[in-house]
């Protein structure tokens, strides 16, 4: 069932994503191309700038519609009027969260890539330093990017099942969860960290950076974000299965 | 958790307030199958809400509903086809892409029958729904809901939109697609076009059932036929 709820949210999704896929590519190639050529001419360099400019706003309306996307297409999708169809199909509450949360993520990822596909081309094609295999690090810093989307996405989806949980204003309500967990969560981060401090202190630790090895502090930001996607996809799913709302 | 019940639906003190308005009040309700039941009551007497809570898109403040025993879930929800009385679908999509999801996810969707009723109601199959009025959307939805062999049936206000025509199909339709160990639930305040064809009526007002019997006798009793009654129970 995961399976076909995912396939007909990439495909709704898809129409939205794919035409400004494909502007964004053909105005990376033509900025390849002009690249090419001999730039003492002065038209091309007019014309140059004037395409990496659109290009620029492009990637930047990009960006905007990803944001937009993943969180109207959770909004809409799941808790406004097509919810009706959504929370009757004999799916989980589960599933129909992933198949909001895995396109979410690919149309990031891809949108992220795309922004910087002309810079990737130009590398590429002017023999630049070949794409490096990355090492044990840097594929964990890399996990750690991808972990921290998810908990991003999975952050803004269990605000949004904390708004519909209210009668009136859902919307506003969801905002609203957003700003006061947020808040709440930067509290305790920096309350945590002075008392781990203290307490370091009393102990008469020395807590300098060099003293920690760098994978265990990677690791443990992995572990953490992990525990961090895993509690707010529970929590969104129990809000959703327990308390759904629908107006 | 699953215990077996001999009603399809079965509502338990059922309560559902939203803020200071109370939707339903200590409902109490039985469904066994092979019913067609007409819901009926004025605007805001609770037919919605009892509907929603069945399909469990909004919880219970108080009380419980089950459906074939068991409280609304992705188990029950492969039991149930629900009209909602809103526009619930996609407005991308296409007639046929949403008939090809409905034979996609339920297994008990005929995508064959489905396409005729598409066709008999002069449907554009390749139309957008965002192009199609109203009443022809209702008509859709409809034809979705019906096209599954579900156990139990609830259609909130199935003919609201509709010209007169297209009702007196609509209500051949469910007819037709009825079967005998499945019951249908009709929310309506057209009480005189459906009174033909229902077998069972709950009179709701103000969240609680104010009359309920079989067709017959509740015609017999009073001398009256079902608008009439109607009329007289909910006189403003």
């Amino acid at each position: 069932m995961l399976g076909k709820l995912l396939k007909y949210e990439f495909r709704a999704t898809a129409r939205l994503f794919l035409p400004i896929y494909a502007a964004i590519a053909i105005l990376a190639g033509l900025m390849l191309l002009l690249r090419a050529l001999p730039d003492d001419a002065r038209g091309v360099s007019f014309l140059t700038f004037m395409v990496g400019l659109i290009y620029v706003v492009a990637a930047f309306g990009l960006v905007i519609t990803t944001v937009v996307v993943l969180v109207s297409r959770f909004y809409k999708n799941l808790l406004g009027q097509e919810g009706y169809l959504m929370f009757t199909l004999p799916v989980t509450t589960g599933q129909n969260i992933l198949a909001k949360l895995i396109p979410a993520m690919c149309w990031t990822i891809g949108s992220s890539l795309l922004c910087f596909l002309v810079v990737i081309l130009q590398n590429f094609f002017s023999g630049g330093a070949p794409i490096r295999i990355p090492n044990g690090e840097t594929a964990g810093f890399i996990l750690l990017m991808l972990l921290a989307l998810a908990a991003f996405i999975l952050f803004c989806y269990m605000c949004m099942a904390i708004g519909q949980t209210f009668n009136e204003h859902k919307f506003l309500a969801s905002v609203g969860a957003f700003i006061i967990i947020q808040l709440v969560l930067q509290i305790l981060g920096v309350a945590g960290a002075f008392g781990l401090f203290k307490l370091g202190a009393l102990a008469n630790l020395s807590f300098s950076v060099d003293n920690i090895p760098g994978w265990s502090v990677l690791a443990g930001a992995n572990v953490a974000m992990l525990a961090a996607c895993a509690v707010f996809f529970l929590i969104t799913r129990w809000l959703l299965d327990k308390k759904l709302n629908l107006a | 958790m699953s215990e077996h019940s001999p009603y399809l639906l079965e509502a338990r003190s059922l309560t559902r307030s939203f803020g200071r308005n109370v939707a339903l009040s200590g409902l109490d309700l039985r469904l066994a199958p092979g019913h067609i039941v007409g819901l009926l009551g004025p605007n805001g007497s609770g037919k919605t809400t009892l509907m929603k809570l069945a399909c469990g898109l909004i919880k219970p403040t108080a009380g419980e509903i089950l459906i074939d025993g068991e409280k609304p879930g992705p188990e029950s929800r492969s039991k149930v086809a629900y009209l909602p009385d809103t526009s619930y679908l996609n407005d991308n999509m296409r007639v046929s892409d949403i008939v090809e999801m409905y034979a996609d996810f339920y297994a008990d969707f005929d995508r064959e029958a489905a396409f005729s009723l598409i066709r008999d109601l002069k449907v554009d199959e390749k139309a957008r729904l965002s192009t199609l009025s109203k009443g022809t959307r209702e008509k859709v939805q409809l034809v979705l809901v019906m096209s599954r062999r579900a156990k139990l049936y609830l259609l909130d206000e199935p003919i609201g939109g509709v010209d007169p025509a297209a009702r007196e199909y609509i209500i051949n339709t469910i007819i037709g697609n009825y079967h005998p160990e499945s019951t249908v639930l009709i929310s309506t305040h057209l009480i005189y076009d459906v009174e033909p064809v229902l077998d069972h009526v709950l009179f709701l007002k103000e969240g609680r059932i104010v009359m309920e019997g079989g067709v017959d006798e509740l015609r017999e009793q009073s001398g009256k036929s079902l608008d009439a009654l109607f009329r007289e129970v909910f006189r403003c």
